[in-house]
């Protein structure tokens, strides 16, 4: 891993700051795509937060209210041991199904992809570079068929390069459907997650497995117009 | 419409939220229950003000608490129309640097292991890197780990770090760049390793 500039490690402490402008978070993102030892640096600087993340979880207080103690009492108020034997089994039962802090809700890619005008990062020229770049990623490839309302505008990437709807390994394809987008989200099928969309997003998602993968289609429209379109 | 029978929906049912009512209006005088409220308004920011001076998380309540009871000592020398959670936020960070200072001379064994539960430890492939960071935590500053911690695990605005550190804005944001490549470097030759501990994640070609 090559030295950052200083000017790059500012870059990559604004992105994760979220203290860019977009139009410099754009450019950045676009950077990632063609700058491995930039994309490896932003992801030590990720894994930073992610470990104080990890170890700062907020739990909350065992005792209801607050009592301030009264001169006199000991320096920490000793639990009794029901307590902490319930509030301890209340720390395990919310520590294992507390959410991991760099997901994101599919609504919330939605949101990230219309910041940006569902702009594309890259484009694949061909269905056998699309089939390549799944293949690297994921291991297994399909292609969309394309029809007079479907077209595929491309990959995103970036905001969800950080923060992500299913693994970091995720990758979202955006797509037009006559005159609204939509968007596929790609992960290996153990990666599969119970996503939903709250109702007043005005957003549906579906779902389908294909092979060892697991694909979601984030859509205004009543039904899925993409996945059906998924050919081996 | 129909959908292919391999693709499910996943909309939901109708599920409202509530919104949370807003705060009530500071009397002129802070007495005990409007000192209880505002404590409760601010106690998740004190908790991560006192997380972050500790350095770890387990005993943050106790401190935050400890620090309610000296507040209720004086109760009389808070200015109702200046920022309760700077006055608080200054008791806290003192409260939490006395403790700190004390675990420093009775500690024995490894801090981030007292109290937590087995079923609340990290991942075993995160652990290392989760005590390498820790160390690197406190190598720094506690003003700067209070601004790191409130900052990328609170989300707290640079204007609300500024208020309840009692620091200008500029320095805290100089703090979180300045901790972030501190505890970077901290991992300076172990990135092969970080990487394959986040498993498999394809490093090369564009996406």
């Amino acid at each position: 891993m090559s030295a950052m500039s200083p000017r790059d490690l500012e870059r990559i402490n604004a992105y994760l700051d979220g203290s860019m402008s977009a139009e410099e978070r754009s450019a950045f993102e676009a950077e990632l795509v063609v700058n491995a030892a930039l994309r490896d640096e932003l992801e030590v600087f990720a894994a930073v937060d992610a470990s104080l993340s990890r170890q700062f979880v907020y739990a909350e207080a065992q005792e209801p209210a607050p009592i301030p103690m009264r001169r006199g009492m000991p320096r920490f108020v000793k639990w009794s041991a029901l307590a902490a034997g319930l509030a301890l089994a209340a720390v395990a039962a919310w520590y294992a199904l507390r959410p991991d802090p760099l997901l994101i809700p599919p609504q919330q890619v939605w949101a990230n992809m219309e910041a940006v005008n569902f702009k594309p990062v890259w484009r694949c020229e061909n269905d056998e570079q699309f089939r390549q770049l799944l293949t690297a990623r994921l291991g297994e490839a399909f292609v969309i068929e394309e029809n007079e309302r479907l077209r595929v505008l491309g990959w995103a990437y970036g905001a969800d390069y950080v923060q992500y709807p299913l693994s970091k390994d995720t990758l979202i394809l955006i797509n037009k459907v006559g005159d609204e987008h939509s968007i596929i989200l790609i992960d290996r099928a153990d990666k599969e997650r119970n996503l939903k969309v709250p109702r007043e997003s005005g957003l549906h998602i579906y779902r389908k497995r294909f092979g060892g993968l697991v694909l979601y289609e984030l859509t205004p429209l009543p039904e899925p117009a993409v996945l059906p379109a998924v050919r081996p | 419409m129909g959908e292919p029978a391999d693709i499910q929906s996943h909309d939901p049912p109708v599920h409202p939220f509530g919104s949370e009512a807003g705060a009530g209006k500071a009397g002129a005088c802070l007495t005990a229950s409007e000192f209880a409220r505002r404590l409760e308004e601010s106690r998740r920011t004190l908790w991560f003000i006192a997380a972050a001076i500790l350095g770890d998380r387990t005993h943050a309540h106790d401190v935050v608490q400890e620090a309610a009871a000296v507040a209720m000592t004086k109760l009389a020398d808070f200015d109702s129309s200046t920022n309760f959670l700077a006055w608080m936020g200054q008791i806290v960070r003192y409260v939490a640097l006395n403790e700190a200072r004390g675990r420093r001379r009775r500690r024995a064994g490894d801090v981030h292991e007292l109290g937590v539960p087995a079923s609340e430890r990290p991942d075993p492939s995160d652990k290392a890197l989760d005590e390498h960071i820790a160390a690197g935590l406190m190598s720094l500053d506690e003003t700067a780990r209070a601004c790191l911690i409130l900052r990328v695990v609170h989300g707290m605005a640079y204007s609300q770090i500024s208020q309840a550190l009692n620091i200008p804005e500029g320095t805290a944001m100089s703090h979180v760049h300045r901790s972030r490549l501190t505890l970077r470097e901290r991992l300076r030759g172990r990135e092969e390793e970080l990487r394959g501990v986040r498993t498999g994640r394809s490093t090369g070609g564009a996406t």
